[in-house]
């Protein structure tokens, strides 16, 4: 009798460890603000997870993406409120270069209602950065700093030059045919 | 005997599942969630073989 009660109390310790497993997917793995940008050069969408912030290179070094001048780069920031309060925080967004904040591309206070998504939408493109003396055409990165409330994201732009493409065609010249033999 | 290889395979579904989606919850999780969590499948792994041991099996 006694070795079976206990063997229900293992039983019954087992299954609160595996409440407590769910109880914290749910908790820490469900419940907080996430962050998820899209990236758009030409047709293409590249998407950031919430949780490839958290990446130790992308952390670093910041995710990056390539483009080249003639392309606008769209970016689409959601930020995904999964708590039981309103979340209030300012959005900023601006381009730097070697440590010195170049432009700023957006500066917004958002306030998300609980388990509610707000996106924020901006570009960047050559003509804005033109503006501000920077030489369009010529290689070189970027990077675009998004902060929310204390969490900032790094986004690394890299604007590629123009590849010369294939050489001209020469036209053939023109030389007379033979006639064919008989 | 047909019966207890639908058994096995529905189990191995179950685990797969269950892995599956620990996998993916698993991205979202903090350090400390994610320590707190092999901590408590530690200890659940080893109570179920308690609860096995006392049971006879």
């Amino acid at each position: 009798m006694v070795a079976k009660n206990r063997a229900n109390l293992y039983l019954y310790l087992a299954l609160i460890c595996f409440a407590g497993i769910l109880a914290i997917f749910v908790v820490d793995g469900y419940l907080g603000i996430y962050d998820t940008a899209y990236v758009t050069v030409g047709e293409r969408e590249q998407k950031i997870e919430a949780y490839s912030w958290q990446e130790p290179w992308v952390k670093e070094q910041g995710y990056g993406i390539g483009t080249s001048w003639v392309e606008a780069v769209f970016f689409k920031y959601e930020i995904d409120n999964r708590t039981l309060a309103t979340y209030e925080a300012d959005v900023e967004a601006s381009v730097w270069k070697s440590g010195v904040k170049i432009m700023q591309l957006l500066d917004e206070n958002v306030s998300v209602p609980p388990f509610k998504v707000v996106t924020l939408d901006w570009r960047l493109q050559a003509e804005d950065l033109e503006e501000t003396g920077i030489v369009a055409g010529e290689s070189g990165e970027y990077t675009v700093r998004i902060t929310l409330g204390e969490l900032e994201r790094k986004i690394v732009v890299s604007y590629y030059a123009p590849v010369s493409g294939y050489p001209e065609k020469i036209p053939p010249q023109s030389v007379p045919v033979p006639e064919p033999v008989r | 005997m047909r019966i207890y290889i639908l058994y096995g395979f529905g189990i191995l579904l179950c685990v797969s599942g269950v892995g599956y989606l620990a996998a993916e919850y698993i991205k979202y999780l903090s350090e400390p969630g994610k320590l707190a969590c092999l901590g408590l499948a530690t200890a659940m792994f080893a109570l179920f073989g308690k609860y096995f041991d006392e049971r006879g099996w």
